[in-house]
């Protein structure tokens, strides 16, 4: 009996051992830029496609960009501020272009392009994107962003959904009465087809 | 670092300079009225050797719609799609159609293997040497998207005990979840058992309760509203017991009966993820009720909520109960491994064990094994180890701890009881593996 709770403790052991393997959040080269009353912040992040999400660019569906800065004080782990971008780009296959919608904090804005390059680029370049406002910046003092990107985000209620369906639970053994299924078909759907985490170095605001 | 690690539970909108945690991240929406405006010409699936209505009945749009391409319907089908569970990839694109405008909505699938393994069944206790048994099936037979799954228990009897012999259950199911692509599902269920039930008298004697039961269950659902399901049941299944008397006391009629209920139910899940839980609720009530031999009615509620209270740590709250009304068969009452993670489950209704429970409050509750009512609460904290998007989807560490109490009706006595349990929560491509205290506890003699 012991040894086998023994080796349940080594199981668990190897879990937590694992969990301390997650790669660190990359820093990335950023541009930040005093634009009253805003910070603005510019860069790229094209590696968030894939071969394959850059060829269902042109599938006739639209692609979500979501985009979510966090504003950190250096040496703290409390946001002190956050902000959002959407991209939504879709191809018209009988115009031949693409069309793109940008929203963020300074509002909504309609773009074209001709080619999937192209499009690629508008949707994965910040430019001078609102941060937060400089008010809340206090000068001579680090901060960073955390940024966040999901391409084709889901909502909760439809995973919630999804994963509903797929539990099956008269086939799996479960019932109004029953437990919950110990092994079964499990295919997974992600919260987005794609995540990609980057933080900026740090930064300051001169003093006046 | 860890700095970062609260990047992704603050809100999305901007807040105070005294931001605190945490608000969650807003979902966002498909927009209806972004993209060109497109008439479906056809419909085409590629890559599919499963039936194809199959398929195309999950779609939302058909021939003739005239709809932005950005609409939600789109993006909903390929979910359906996905959530039939027969493909690894579903992908939607669009083909010019015969003329400006017209488009073929061409539905791309990666089919994989159906073939499921529903549980395993293993262990080991004072009343049983040893029960082991396997659960298997196939969620798609012959590409005509019908469930069967086969579940079999053998357990060893037990040579202590004059009168023991060798238990056996058996399963078939068979469920197709959304006939012809509708919301509304069916289900059937026949069972053999060959049982063999351990007991043991107030005074300690050990003695067995050997009887049979065959039958089965029919039933439908429909899911109502996206995350709403109800459901009904109809179970008729014959018990045979020994020409004895006293098997009255032990709630089985002497010789052959009959079981018949009806069963309704309604459950509530709002949980993005069932498996290892972070957020939403589940509500889940059912009313069983008994006629001709055995005339009871059984009804069972739970309830839980989970929520993140910040990046990794969800804190979860569990509550259930239960009563039964009148005499119903003994396989039907609640059971002590039914609500407490600590001690032995029931494989296939199949008792393997009389072990009680802890009785860590000395409230007498290691002598109780079944009941006609139960009530228990827990609060259970995980911690998510990690996330990944192929092959081990997620793993929690997670600890809970609850007090339930379980007994009878009439007269009234429900000792109480402490349960608890920890261990990792592992979500796989094959299914969820709990490697806990429980499951330890639960399989071996203490």
């Amino acid at each position: 009996m012991n040894q086998r709770l023994l080796a349940l403790a080594l199981l668990l052991a190897a879990g937590a051992a694992a969990a301390e393997d997650e790669p660190p959040i990359p820093e990335k080269t950023l541009r930040f830029t005093a634009r009253e009353p805003m910070l603005t912040v510019s860069g790229t992040f094209t590696e968030a496609f894939d071969p394959e999400m850059l060829e269902q660019l042109s599938s006739g569906f639209t692609t979500t960009v979501v985009l979510r800065m966090y504003l950190y004080r250096r040496g703290s782990d409390v946001a002190i501020w956050s902000s959002a971008a959407t991209w939504r780009v879709v191809y018209d296959l009988w115009q031949e272009v693409y069309l793109i919608k940008a929203q963020d904090y300074a509002g909504e804005r309609s773009y074209t392009a001709k080619t999937r390059a192209d499009a690629l680029v508008r949707v994965t370049t910040m430019a001078n994107t609102p941060v937060a406002p400089l008010a809340v910046i206090e000068p001579g003092v680090d901060y960073f962003i955390g940024v966040d990107v999901e391409v084709n985000p889901v909502s909760p209620e439809v995973l919630a959904e999804v994963r509903r369906w797929m539990t099956r639970p008269s086939l799996g053994g479960a019932s109004f009465f029953g437990g919950f299924v110990s092994f079964f078909l499990n295919p997974k759907i992600a919260e987005a087809d794609r995540r990609l985490q980057f933080r900026s170095a740090p930064f300051f605001r001169a003093k006046p | 670092m860890r700095a970062l690690a609260a990047l992704l539970v603050v809100t999305t909108v901007p807040v105070s300079l005294a931001a605190q945690p945490v608000e969650p991240v807003q979902p966002v929406q498909d927009d209806p009225t972004f993209g060109p405006l497109i008439e479906i010409e056809r419909i085409d699936v590629v890559g599919a050797s499963t039936n194809v209505e199959i398929i195309r009945r999950e779609i939302l749009v058909k021939p003739g719609d005239r709809l932005r391409s950005g609409d939600p319907r789109f993006n909903r089908s390929r979910f359906r799609v996905l959530a039939l569970g027969y493909f690894t990839d579903v992908k939607l694109r669009q083909d010019k159609g015969s003329q400006p405008g017209a488009v073929v909505l061409v539905v791309e699938v990666v089919e994989r293997g159906t073939f499921t393994l529903n549980r395993i069944f293993l262990g080991t206790s004072d009343d049983t040497p040893i029960w082991a048994g396997l659960d298997v099936g196939d969620t798609n037979v012959f590409g005509s998207g019908l469930g069967v799954a086969v579940g079999g228990v053998w357990a060893q009897k037990s040579s202590d005990v004059p009168g023991s012999r060798t238990q056996g259950a058996l399963r078939l199911r068979v469920a197709d979840e959304r006939v012809l692509g509708s919301d509304f599902g069916v289900h059937a269920t026949a069972l053999y058992t060959v049982a063999s039930e351990p007991l043991v008298a107030a005074g300690g004697a050990r003695s067995v309760l050997n009887y049979k039961r065959a039958g089965g269950t029919f039933g439908t659902t429909w899911d109502f509203a996206p995350l709403m399901r109800v459901g009904a049941d109809v179970r008729l299944e014959s018990a045979t017991a020994p020409d004895d008397a006293a098997t009255a006391d032990l709630r089985l009629r002497p010789g052959q009966s009959l079981v018949s209920t009806v069963t309704v139910g309604f459950e509530r899940d709002t949980r993005p993820d069932p498996i290892l839980p972070y957020r939403g609720s589940r509500f889940a009530f059912a009313l069983e009720s008994g006629f001709g031999d055995y005339e009871f009615a059984k009804a069972v509620l739970s309830f839980g909520a989970w929520r993140l209270l910040t990046e990794r740590h969800v804190l979860g709250f569990r509550l259930g109960a239960g009563i039964i009304l009148g005499r119903s068969p003994r396989f039907d009452q609640f059971y002590v491994g039914d609500v407490n993670p600590l001690q032995p489950p029931r494989p296939l209704d199949l008792a393997v064990s009389t072990r009680g429970s802890f009785d860590v409050f000395s409230t007498g509750a290691d002598k109780v094994v079944t009941g006609d009512v139960y009530g228990g609460v827990s609060i259970e904290y995980a911690f998510q180890l990690f996330r990944n998007p192929r092959t081990i989807y997620g793993g929690d560490l997670f600890v809970s701890v609850g007090t339930y109490g379980l007994g009878s009706r009439v007269p009234f006595s429900a000792p109480v009881d402490l349960t608890f349990n920890v261990g990792l929560r592992l979500d796989t491509f094959i299914g969820v593996f709990e490697l806990s205290l429980g499951n330890a506890l639960g399989r071996l003699p203490l």
